[in-house]
């Protein structure tokens, strides 16, 4: 599962847009609130980001490639038979190394 | 109440400016972002069933919608609408975008409320609440479109569609 995850965003990642621009990918499978089966994605992107870049609208695309690229793998890897909901969120760079601090994801 | 409650997730998640935000500031964003869309989707689906004489029990239907239903029929929507026991339905990218939000969101919120050991971002709240109001956009558009009435009425009934025989 963890091949198949890695090979499938690093193909993903790829096709993203040039911005904002993405210096890592993180993940984690899990159960989510309700019991379903789920795959967290972190997008973590440059700190240099300009703000007018942190938007939504800019980010839908990349979520969008995401789940697309994770329900495909999941379909086509017919042998894992799961049905991962995906949940792609954004972070800076910055973030995501005071979340590593933390000792979280 | 949605529009309000957008506004207050607006408010929190933008609050503090200088250095790092209160994490109290960020979660109560997401959940009042989360909030927004429930509220909003319970309360256009009980006008939709409830009208004229029957517009007075509408707040005590609104008691009967869970969040677990509206997942449910959320992610039939995000999946291209192929509906348990009714089959593929045609979904317009604004409904779809409205589906997403609330799969993603009612997450989120349950993360925010809960998950204290994994610190929220400003970025990740920010984004919550833009998601949010893009979806409120969204459905203003879509509302009046007949896939839209079956999506409401999903969000009350999902949990019980049995399969077709």
């Amino acid at each position: 599962m963890d091949d198949l995850l890695k090979r499938t965003l690093e193909t993903a990642k790829a096709e993203f847009p040039p911005a904002p621009k993405v210096v890592d990918l993180r993940y984690r499978v899990g159960t989510d609130a309700t019991g379903d089966g789920a795959v967290w994605v972190w997008v973590v992107l440059d700190d240099a980001t300009p703000t007018a870049q942190l938007r939504h609208a800019r980010f839908q695309p990349i979520a969008d490639q995401i789940r697309a690229a994770i329900k495909k793998a999941l379909r086509e890897g017919a042998q894992f038979s799961l049905d991962l909901i995906p949940y792609v969120r954004f972070r800076l760079k910055s973030e995501q190394d005071e979340v590593d601090r933390a000792g979280a994801a | 109440m949605h529009e309000d409650l957008l506004e207050q997730a607006r408010h929190l998640a933008t609050r503090d400016k200088k250095g790092k935000p209160k994490q109290a500031n960020l979660r109560r964003a997401v959940s009042s972002a989360y909030y927004a869309m429930f509220h909003l989707l319970v309360a256009e689906a009980t006008k939709h069933l409830l009208r004229n004489t029957m517009a007075k029990y509408r707040s005590r239907l609104a008691r009967a919608f869970t969040h677990k239903a509206m997942k449910v029929a959320s992610k039939w929507f995000t999946e291209g609408g192929t509906i348990k026991g009714l089959g593929p339905v045609t979904v317009p990218p604004d409904l779809k975008a409205v589906a997403q939000a609330v799969l993603d969101l009612q997450q989120a919120r349950h993360e925010a409320d809960y998950n204290l050991h994994e610190p929220l971002t400003r970025t990740e709240a920010l984004e919550f609440v833009e998601k949010a109001e893009q979806a409120q956009k969204a459905w203003k558009r879509v509302r009046k479109d007949d896939v839209s009435d079956l999506y409401l009425l999903l969000l009350l009934t999902s949990e019980n569609l049995k399969e077709r025989d």
